[in-house]
């Protein structure tokens, strides 16, 4: 087998069957659709040119460290900002409430869907991304980790802050603790 | 609790903190609640955004022609 007929086959067997992942990734790291379309793109390239030095091992690490370095080679000097847990744990204090509904069951689906969606987009970039990478990217904490080159504990620090960020602004709809009949 | 929770909701513990989790959320009312309206928040981020198939398409394109402009090399 030739060296090409090596890498060609490494590419399809390792890169191929994450596109859609990558997408789904890059989505989450810019702005446009047809940036994340080019970041992938930037992503394949250079994971096409140094396959035949991938030793097989995590390829899906392998590939999202590779786009998180293109991400970073998109916009120079821009870092990842650490954001800290700050939150209180004044939730974990309210009084208990009785013949709990479902949050479903309260409200009409889509408009919950809205409310959700508007809450997220206007998350600070941080969190939403973390969020975005965890819930609809479907990674794991691992996996968000090596794509924003953070550790573990920050993404889920920045999950806990953005979920319970977009909470807060579902009060409207979703009912707090202690406030269920 | 409420971090915990959130490491429950994406499946990231192991198989006895989960059944513990589980447990106190059947217990406790307020839990239960708090897990439920969590739930439908991260269904609802999920269902936001799906990837664009033409997107998905045109880059399986792309890497399809890294593939074949070696081949076509190769045969040269």
């Amino acid at each position: 087998m030739t060296e090409i007929d090596t890498r060609r086959q490494a590419f399809a067997t390792y890169v191929l069957p994450e596109i859609d992942l990558l997408y789904r990734v890059a989505r989450s790291l810019t702005e446009q659709p047809a940036d994340a379309e080019d970041l992938v793109q930037e992503t394949l390239l250079h994971a096409y040119r140094n396959v035949d030095r991938f030793d097989g091992q995590h390829p899906r690490a392998w590939l999202l460290t590779t786009l998180r370095n293109a991400e970073r080679n998109r916009h120079r000097g821009q870092r990842p900002m650490l954001f800290l847990d700050t939150g209180t744990a004044e939730e974990d204090h309210q009084p208990p409430g009785a013949g709990v509904p479902s949050p479903e069951e309260l409200v009409v689906g889509a408009t919950f869907d809205a409310e959700v969606q508007q809450a997220f987009d206007a998350l600070p970039d941080k969190l939403r991304s973390v969020v975005h990478l965890v819930d609809v990217a479907g990674l794991s904490y691992a996996e968000a980790a090596a794509t924003l080159g953070v550790p573990v504990g920050t993404v889920m620090s920045r999950l806990h802050r953005g979920r319970r960020w977009i909470r807060r602004r579902l009060t409207g709809i979703v009912p707090r603790r202690g406030e269920s009949a | 609790m409420a971090r915990l929770l959130q490491v429950y909701l994406d499946s990231q513990v192991d198989e006895t903190t989960a059944e513990a989790v589980a447990q106190h959320l059947r217990d406790c009312g307020d839990c239960g609640l708090e897990a439920r309206t969590y739930r439908a928040i991260k269904r609802a981020v999920a269902r936001r955004s799906v990837p664009t198939p033409e997107a998905v398409r045109r880059l399986r394109t792309f890497a399809e022609e890294l593939l074949n402009r070696d081949q076509g090399e190769h045969s040269v």
